[in-house]
C-alpha cells in the first residue's frame, strides 16, 4: 500500500498517536488492518478467529504506542505484535490440523477442476500447507508487505542471515513440490488431483 | 488432452515463482464491521488506561515480590525487639516468680511432714536429703537474685 506523498507518514502518525492523537491511530488502523487481517487469516481456521487477532493486535499496539521507536518503520512493529498475537492465540487454542487450506475437487472434468482453482489462494495455501510457520511468515511478509531482510529480521527476531536461509529454503521447498507434475506433460484429471493433494506437516 | 495446470506459469524458473508470489497476493473478505469494532477496543482499552493507571501503580507496588518476604522479616525482628526488651522488666520489677520458687519448696515440706511414717519411713533419709538439695537451691537462687 503506497500512501501518498502529501500524507503523513506511519511513523509521523505513530509519533502522534504517542502525543494522544487518536485521530492518527485511527488512520493508522485504516492503513493496516486489511493487510494484518489477511496476514492473519493465513494461520486461522476462520474468519472470527481472524477479526479477533487483528482486532487484539492494534488494541496491543495502541497500548505499547509508547514504546515504538519513530525513527523506526512502523511496519515491521505492528507485523510483530500480530505474529505474537498469532502465536498466543493458537498455544491456548491449537488450529483445526488443515480446515483452512481450499480442498481440491476430485471432479473428473478438468476444465471444471481448473475453472474452480483460484491460482492465486492456491499457490498461497500450498506455501501454508508445506512451509514451516517461521518461513511461511518470511516469504510472506518479503513478497506481500515488501520488506526487506532487516524489517523480516525485526519481525521475526531472528539475524538476517538466518532471514536469508529461511526465505532460500523456503522457496526452495515451494520449488521441490511444484517440480512433480512438471515431468508430466499429459495429466489425467486423477494426476491432478493427486498433484495437488499436498501432505500436511 | 494436454492439460494446463495453474501452476504452469512458474514452474518454468526461480524468477517466474518469485514474481508469482510477488504479484499473487491471496484475497480475504474484510469483515464490514470490523474497523468499528477495533476502534471501540482501543477506545475502551483507552479508557480503562487513564482510569486505572493509578491504581495501577499501587497495585504494582504491593504485588512487588519483594515485599512480603521484607514485611515477614521486619515482623520477626520487631517481634525479638520486644522480647529483649521486655525480659529484664519483667525479672527486676515482678517479684512473682520468686514467690511461686518458695511456696513450691514450703509445699514440699508440708507435704512431707504430713505424711505418715510408715509410708515415709523407707525413705526418711533420701527425703531428707532431697529437702536439703531444695533448700540449698533455694538459697542459691535467692543469692543470684539482685
Amino acid at each position: 500500500m503506497i500512501s501518498d506523498l502529501r500524507s503523513p507518514s506511519d511513523e509521523a502518525l505513530a509519533r502522534q498517536t504517542q502525543a494522544g492523537s487518536m485521530e492518527a491511530f485511527e488512520e493508522l488502523v485504516l492503513r493496516y488492518e486489511q493487510r494484518i487481517y489477511v496476514f492473519v487469516n493465513q494461520r486461522c481456521s476462520n474468519g472470527m478467529d481472524a477479526a479477533e487477532i487483528t482486532q487484539e493486535t492494534f488494541v496491543k499496539a495502541y497500548q505499547a504506542i509508547s514504546q515504538f521507536d519513530p525513527t523506526r518503520t512502523f511496519a515491521p512493529w505492528l507485523f510483530t505484535i500480530a505474529r505474537r498475537k498469532c502465536v498466543d492465540h493458537f498455544r491456548a487454542t491449537p488450529p483445526a490440523s488443515n480446515e483452512a487450506a481450499p480442498e481440491l475437487s476430485d471432479s473428473n472434468d478438468p476444465s471444471e477442476l481448473l475453472a474452480r482453482q483460484d491460482e492465486r489462494r492456491h499457490l498461497w495455501s500450498l506455501a501454508r500447507r508445506i512451509l514451516p510457520a517461521a518461513q511461511f511468515d518470511a516469504l510472506w511478509l518479503h513478497y506481500i508487505e515488501d520488506m526487506n531482510l532487516s524489517e523480516i529480521a525485526r519481525v521475526l527476531r531472528r539475524p538476517e542471515t538466518y532471514i536469508k536461509v529461511l526465505l532460500f529454503r523456503a522457496r526452495k521447498a515451494l520449488a521441490e513440490r511444484l517440480k512433480p507434475a512438471r515431468a508430466n506433460a499429459k495429466l489425467s484429471p486423477q494426476t491432478i488431483s493427486h498433484a495437488y493433494e499436498i501432505p500436511v506437516r | 488432452m494436454l492439460m494446463k495446470s495453474p501452476f504452469a506459469k512458474f514452474r518454468n524458473s526461480d524468477e517466474a515463482l518469485e514474481t508469482a508470489l510477488r504479484d499473487y497476493t491471496p484475497e480475504s473478505e474484510f469483515p464490514p464491521e470490523l474497523h468499528h469494532s477495533i476502534m471501540r477496543a482501543v477506545k475502551a482499552a483507552n479508557r480503562e488506561g487513564t482510569q486505572i493507571s493509578g491504581s495501577t501503580r499501587f497495585q504494582a507496588f504491593v504485588n512487588a515480590y519483594w515485599l512480603p518476604a521484607t514485611g515477614f522479616a521486619g515482623l520477626v525482628l520487631l517481634g525479638v525487639l520486644i522480647s529483649i526488651h521486655s525480659r529484664p522488666i519483667a525479672t527486676s520489677q515482678n517479684p512473682q516468680p520468686l514467690a511461686e520458687i518458695s511456696n513450691a519448696f514450703a509445699r514440699g515440706q508440708e507435704l512431707m511432714d504430713s505424711l505418715p511414717s510408715v509410708t515415709v519411713g523407707p525413705l526418711s533419709d533420701e527425703l531428707v536429703k532431697m529437702n536439703r538439695d531444695l533448700d540449698r537451691t533455694a538459697e542459691f537462687l535467692i543469692a543470684t537474685l539482685p
